[in-house]
């Protein structure tokens, strides 16, 4: 009985981790530390960045980055912009002035009920000439921002 | 390995690079785990003069991981992590990418043997000469278990699997121990 509680290599058999434990590793050689040290201290020195420089070329990196994701939206914005306010423009281009047309009306010789729908068509138009007219305003602000024109200013 | 972030960090003692002064941390980390990984290494490559180029590659590593360190929850598994793959990187680079590769995959690498001064007594030499001829994967760990005395979790990140299946190669290995040595499990 007692000899079934050993193994072959005569060591018990709960105590095969323990057997494993009682092994003796080689010792490291003398002067290991050191030399890992060294050679540890000369890699550190020959990092290219400090911590703070390396904090800094990542927050500017993620910067470039969101501002050349924002860049395409904000022109696409612009275009849009731009395409309805020349759109306009090329309306309005080719809409007769209001004056003409109220002579025109008057000198039409139709009904009265005629007359009064030419009148109030007239007035629509006139209202949106206006709108029109502040399109060409905010064109005239944005002139030079996109041509690269020189500077107006006096140096 | 990809360090896992500090959600809430135990007390491992100071951090390497907590004081900043550069080689104090290192200092430090040698002196806690230099000896474990260097005989960590041996297993891995069979050689003391590999063992000790590798060693000193890891540690300029760790040198580098300025930022990284910050991150690490357990600098333990974290180092032997790093050793493993400077050592497999090693392999790949001494026996060329190929023949590298399949060293690594089949386990041919570690030597139990090479760790240890030959044991006096012949059961202990049996004991050794047994546990070399087991699987790596479950040589791997019974190693990290019994001789470095990882916990099961820092052998499955040490290793790259689950804690379950570090578990079962280190009992898988006992067991296969126990049943090669005539007895039963």
């Amino acid at each position: 009985m007692k000899d079934k509680e050993r193994n072959v290599v005569g060591l018990p058999i709960s105590d095969v981790e323990i057997g494993l434990g009682r092994l003796k590793p080689v010792a490291a050689p003398p002067g290991l530390r050191r030399r890992v040290l060294d050679r540890a201290r000369e890699a550190r020195g020959n990092v290219a960045m400090t911590p703070g420089l390396r904090i800094t070329a990542v927050a500017g990196s993620l910067l470039i980055i969101i501002l050349l994701g924002i860049e395409p939206a904000l022109e696409r914005n612009e275009s849009v912009r731009l395409a309805a306010i020349l759109n306009n423009q090329s309306q309005a281009g080719s809409a007769t002035g209001p004056a003409s047309e109220l002579a025109d009306v008057l000198a039409v010789a139709e009904g009265e009920a005629g007359r009064l729908a030419r009148l109030r068509a007239l007035a629509v138009s006139a209202g949106r000439e206006e709108r029109i007219n502040d399109l060409i305003e905010a064109r005239e602000s944005l002139k030079g921002w996109l041509d690269n024109e020189t500077s107006e200013d006096l140096d | 390995m990809r360090p896992v972030l500090d959600k809430k960090r135990r007390d491992w003692g100071p951090h390497p690079w907590r004081a900043k002064t550069g080689l104090s941390g290192l200092e430090d980390l040698y002196d806690r785990h230099g000896e474990a990984l260097y005989r960590y290494l041996v297993f891995k490559l069979g050689s003391t003069e590999d063992a000790q180029d590798v060693l000193q590659e890891a540690f300029c590593r760790f040198a580098r991981y300025d930022l990284r360190w910050r991150l690490v929850r357990d600098p333990r598994a974290f180092v032997f992590r790093v050793a493993r793959n400077e050592a497999n990187r090693f392999l790949r680079r001494k026996l060329g990418r190929r023949e590298g590769e399949k060293m690594i995959a089949s386990g041919r690498a570690g030597h139990l043997a090479a760790v240890f001064a030959a044991p006096e007594d012949p059961a202990l030499a049996s004991l050794l000469r047994l546990a070399g001829e087991l699987p790596a994967e479950q040589r791997e760990a019974l190693f990290l278990k019994v001789f470095d005395g990882l916990t099961f979790k820092e052998i499955g990140a040490v290793c790259g699997v689950s804690v379950n299946t570090a578990a079962s190669r280190y009992r898988y290995g006992i067991e296969k121990l126990r049943q090669t040595m005539g007895g039963k499990p």
